[in-house]
């Protein structure tokens, strides 16, 4: 990859891995170790990507193999309070915070999903096969992340 | 809420700073080639570095390492040969005690052995390992002999047990052995008080550093080990703690450790910052310097770490988190959870359920535990089934003495079957019985099939096209609810459900090509209600459909309702 395209990619997608890794770890700082680690194996890349559409989609695979990795690591085994998460963004609107919020204090495999589908716009089938899962497991997983954001954010919920 | 969602996260930015000048400086400089190592050149390396350990009296961080991984890999594009090495420590003592020799004869039989192939294998063959290697990377029956062997010769055993430990739980499960400044988040700990977990340290003149803490207790086997990168770029030093205790101290650019044998357990403390941190690492608080490394050693009372106790793991997981939010335990049931949603232990305890409820003609248990709708196929006809209360009168043609025969002969022991999965869904009496996860933590009968030819199955269009419109009349001429599907030419159909005095549904119904089932699966374009469809009819017609609801989020259709369309067909 040349220098040029490596620059270009990271001013694309650099908050697009950073979120997926901020939705497996829920915790800022292992999110960002993850961008760097991301980025890392996208300058290693020797293939050429076909599209830009092809690099969008290696770095989400790539980026979950990474998040998934470090989590199953030994040494990694921080669970941080939602209240003890520093660094929360400043949000525009109240009802985006208590989004936020809502979603960070699910469990990892539900915040994942909801990323996945709601901001990456994937299908069911393509986030079953990038997390190793059947499509319905998927999907059940979504049904249950909403059904606690609702039960969470009753009027945030009812507004959107 | 997609919009909702896409406004709140498009406002949550990365901060570190990624630049291509970087990246070389970053790019692992050593990799290991595990394919290419010789696992006799391994083994004699060991003897030669065990051999040095013992005579130069090494207590530092070389009498940790364990042997080099060394390979010749070939460059595919220069043709090029490089050595390559890495340094790796394990966390189980010093090189010459039982741990860390067996430890290092395990590294060396996973370095010629294929590891991966073993995984697939596991992968095909779910349960074939037994449960005591759970808390190992062990995959297949040779990699288990070899365990065997290794933890025999060295007088170890293996780990059978471990609980996660909250942060507030660390005094009651080890002793108190922080001092004030000094945190531990959660982490876990083994049946033999082993135990690991990720801290951090308020530092006079320095500020807050991360470590990451384990204590291996002697006499069991422990896979771990940690790559400190070039042993030859550390400076070691020994230290007396304000404790009273000496440590060995380690600091490279990168890394820092502090070693100690505590006799009965060994400790390794990974800190993570180095001499030379990263000035554009926001998270940084600096160079990390010999003081600093010896700050941090003072936080500690290593003392109150021996002698080890066991640690009441029950009362550790009654204060633990809940069931749901724990990773999944074993080697073993990733495999199964991977592929099928469900852990092993689930799916074992679901099928003896079944199993039980069948052979004591439990009737409408047994109809409980089947998904409906379904298709009652035969020879003669096919006959969709909405509900466990209208399958009983076919009871008797499904739940045959032939189909018991074949359950029964499936049993390893009263709770064990021989169970396997495909497509997602683990089978069981050699294919007759299918089950699986409906949503979490419930699975459900999904096929039946006895030797005579009848079975209990998804049932509809796979071969057909079941484009057309269903109608529900209720005996009358008027139409009240329809079901219209339009074909789209893929596979996949446009559907408008219309639900008479209800609403009126419009969105797409598609076959799930994983599970091959044979039903339609719908979502409404506004992804508020979720629906699966099923048909009867034999290969040529399709006589009548139904609509079970799935999902919804509308107050007037609840999950569960189904609604039939007897009176049409394609």
């Amino acid at each position: 990859m040349e220098q040029s395209e490596f620059q270009a990619a990271v001013v694309q997608y650099q908050d697009m891995v950073y979120r997926i890794a901020l939705h497996q770890f829920g915790v800022p700082q292992d999110a960002e170790d993850a961008v760097q680690e991301v980025f890392l194996r996208l300058y290693m890349e020797k293939k050429p990507f076909e599209s830009g559409e092809h690099l969008r989609r290696w770095l989400i695979r790539v980026s979950i193999n990474v998040c998934k990795d470090a989590l199953k690591s030994p040494w990694r085994k921080r669970r941080v309070p939602m209240e003890a998460i520093p660094d929360q963004p400043v949000f525009d609107r109240p009802e985006e915070r208590e989004l936020y919020q809502a979603v960070m204090s699910l469990p990892e495999k539900y915040r994942t999903v909801l990323d996945l589908f709601y901001y990456e716009e994937l299908s069911t089938k393509e986030i079953a096969a990038l997390l190793g899962l059947r499509q319905s497991a998927v999907t059940t997983r979504l049904s249950r992340a909403r059904e606690q954001l609702k039960e969470q954010l009753k009027e945030v919920w009812k507004d959107a | 809420m997609r919009e909702l969602y896409r406004q709140t996260f498009s406002q949550v930015h990365s901060s570190t700073v990624i630049r291509w000048e970087d990246m070389e400086a970053m790019r692992p400089k050593k990799r290991i080639s595990k394919n290419l190592i010789m696992l006799a050149a391994v083994v004699a390396l060991l003897t030669v570095l065990s051999a040095a350990a013992v005579a130069g009296d090494w207590f530092g961080l070389r009498g940790l390492l364990l042997p080099q991984d060394v390979a010749t890999p070939i460059d595919p594009e220069t043709g090029e040969q490089a050595v390559e090495t890495v340094d790796m420590i394990g966390l189980s003592g010093y090189l010459d005690s039982p741990e860390n020799k067996a430890l290092a004869e395990w590294q060396a039989f996973l370095d010629g052995y294929d590891v991966m192939a073993a995984a697939k294998w596991l992968d095909a063959h779910p349960g074939a390992v037994d449960k005591k290697y759970a808390l190992y990377g062990v995959y297949d029956r040779e990699m288990a002999e070899k365990l065997d062997e290794i933890v025999e010769k060295y007088g170890l055993a293996l780990h059978t047990d471990r609980e996660i430990v909250l942060p507030d739980g660390w005094s009651t499960a080890a002793g108190d052995f922080l001092l004030e400044g000094n945190t531990a988040y959660s982490g876990y700990i083994y049946e033999d008080g082993t135990f690991a977990y990720d801290g951090d340290a308020g530092l006079p003149g320095y500020g807050l550093v991360d470590y990451q803490f384990r204590r291996s207790v002697r006499g069991c086997f422990n896979e771990v080990t940690l790559n400190i990168g070039d042993v030859s770029d550390y400076r070691e030093w020994t230290y007396e703690t304000a404790c009273g205790e000496t440590v060995t101290l380690a600091l490279s650019q990168f890394k820092g450790l502090i070693l100690i044998d505590l006799g009965d357990s060994f400790v390794t403390v990974n800190v993570l910052a180095g001499t030379e941190t990263d000035p554009d690492d926001i998270f940084s608080s600096g160079a990390f310097a010999a003081e600093n490394l010896e700050n941090l050693a003072d936080l500690f009372d290593f003392a109150a770490l021996t002698p080890v106790k066991a640690p009441d793991l029950d009362t550790i997981a009654e204060n633990s988190i809940p069931e749901g939010a724990r990773p999944p335990e074993t080697l073993e049931e990733d495999a199964i959870y991977a592929a099928t949603g469900m852990e092993d232990s689930f799916a074992q305890s679901f099928y003896c359920g079944f199993y039980k409820a069948v052979e004591e003609d439990r009737r409408e248990d047994v109809s409980n535990m089947i998904a409906w709708p379904r298709v009652l196929a035969s020879e003669k006809e096919e006959i969709l089934i909405m509900t466990a209360e209208e399958f009983l009168p076919y009871y008797d043609e499904v739940i045959t003495q032939g189909l018991k025969d074949v359950m029964s002969e499936n049993q390893y022991t009263e709770g064990r079957a021989d169970l396997f999965y495909h497509d997602g869904s683990v089978g069981a009496a050699g294919g007759a019985v299918w089950f699986t996860l409906v949503e979490d933590g419930k699975a459900e009968i999904i096929t039946l099939q006895n030797p005579e030819g009848v079975s209990v199955r998804y049932g509809g269009h796979i071969g057909r096209n079941v484009a057309g419109v269903y109608t529900d009349t209720q005996g009358t001429d008027e139409v009240y609810s329809s079901l219209e599907l339009c074909d789209r030419g893929d596979g996949t159909y446009d559907a408008a459900i219309s639900l008479y005095r209800l609403t009126t549904l419009d969105g797409m119904a598609a076959p799930r090509y994983d599970r091959g089932d044979g039903m339609l699966y719908f979502t409404s374009e506004d992804q508020l209600v979720e629906a699966v469809i099923g048909f009867s009819g034999d290969t040529s017609t399709v006589d009548t459909a139904a609509v079970t609801i799935t999902y919804s989020e509308l107050s007037n259709i609840q999950v569960g309702d189904t609604f039939r369309f007897p009176d049409g067909g394609v």
